[in-house]
């Protein structure tokens, strides 16, 4: 059991990573990073405390 | 047992690295370069403000809190739960998670340089109970996913101390047109970034093990990630050394593998080369060491 734990615990990072570039190229491919940069395209003057909203 | 520190070129300059990280990506201070301002859709996992005048990189914080704000609406309107999910910000998160992880607590994070900074400035340290550390969780589950879920506001955005310092004092300096808002929130804002700076100087880097969602998502993968820090038993004379370096305020030999470290490597200061960074497919990566032989004595 000892050696399960250890091997998975040693080699987790390939399937995460895989998983994590998958769903980089995923998000990309649809539209994410437009998304993102329109949601930061203006500054957010509530975020700062400017105004409240 | 009193022991001469290990010297290691690299932790010398680990200052000078978290000094170029935070220049670099608020490049856009420079007027040439201020159109990467406009790039603004790269996610970078560590905390720098977007709403900061020279940030070229936006927070993954406040586009979680932004997409959790979206999917409410969306899944209202009928789009299935699988199209609302933010795919790239997440794959963004997990791709740093699993392979520096904490190493951008340590080491990149403009935050962490700043608190490491004014911890100088005191050797008289409090030191908060180990169960605050959980309260990172809570800020990152309620304030960057729950509530901004249901009220479309993003309310970790509006408490956070580098926005109130990157954003909310800069921008009305460079800006005057915007300094008709300043108001109540703001003030309470800026009082709050105050009270911060000063537990900075007296508690080793409080905002890291207190309140830092980001933080919390690089703990979840803390086990998993490609690089490890290791103490080897055999070694350690018990000096105590790593202990008093710990920007974290852990002590090591115990706590090598705690949720709180932020990997910046400084214990392995340690003379006896008792500690040091593995990767994770190492063989008895438990007690293995790495090269600290093979480093500039």
């Amino acid at each position: 059991m000892n050696r399960v734990a250890d091997a998975v615990g040693r080699w987790a990072w390939i399937p995460l990573l895989a998983l994590s570039v998958g769903a980089l190229s995923w998000g990309l491919s649809t539209g994410g990073f437009e998304t993102v940069k329109d949601w930061f395209g203006q500054l957010c003057t509530s975020c700062i405390g400017l105004t409240w909203r | 047992m009193k022991c001469p520190p290990h010297r290691s070129p690299w932790l010398a300059r680990r200052g000078w690295v978290q000094a170029v990280s935070t220049v670099v990506l608020n490049l856009a201070f420079l007027r040439f370069l201020a159109p990467l301002k406009s790039a603004g859709g790269f996610c970078f996992p560590v905390l720098n403000c977007w709403a900061c005048p020279g940030a070229v990189t936006s927070c993954p914080l406040g586009a979680l809190q932004h997409a959790a704000g979206e999917a409410r609406l969306l899944v209202a309107s009928g789009t299935s739960w699988l199209a609302v999910i933010p795919y790239y910000i997440l794959g963004t998160l997990f791709i740093f998670s699993v392979t520096l992880g904490r190493f951008m607590c340590g080491w990149l994070c403009p935050f962490g340089w700043l608190q490491d900074l004014l911890a100088k400035l005191s050797k008289y340290k409090l030191r908060p109970p180990p169960w605050a550390g959980y309260l990172r969780y809570a800020f990152l589950v309620g304030l960057v996913l729950v509530v901004p879920y249901y009220t479309s506001v993003q309310w970790f955005s509006k408490i956070c101390p580098q926005g109130a310092l990157q954003g909310g004092l800069l921008q009305p300096l460079l800006h005057p047109e915007l300094r008709g808002g300043i108001g109540a929130w703001w003030w309470f804002k800026e009082a709050m970034l105050v009270a911060w700076l000063l537990s900075f100087v007296f508690v080793r880097r409080p905002f890291c093990r207190l309140m830092c969602p980001l933080g919390a998502i690089f703990s979840l993968f803390y086990g998993l990630s490609v690089l490890q820090i290791r103490v080897d038993p055999h070694k350690c004379v018990d000096c105590g050394l790593c202990e008093q370096v710990c920007p974290a305020g852990l002590n090591p030999r115990e706590q090598v593998s705690s949720h709180l470290c932020i990997s910046c490597l400084e214990c392995q200061r340690c003379p006896q080369g008792a500690i040091a960074a593995v990767p994770v497919w190492r063989k008895d990566r438990r007690e293995e060491t790495v090269g600290l032989e093979e480093q500039v004595p």
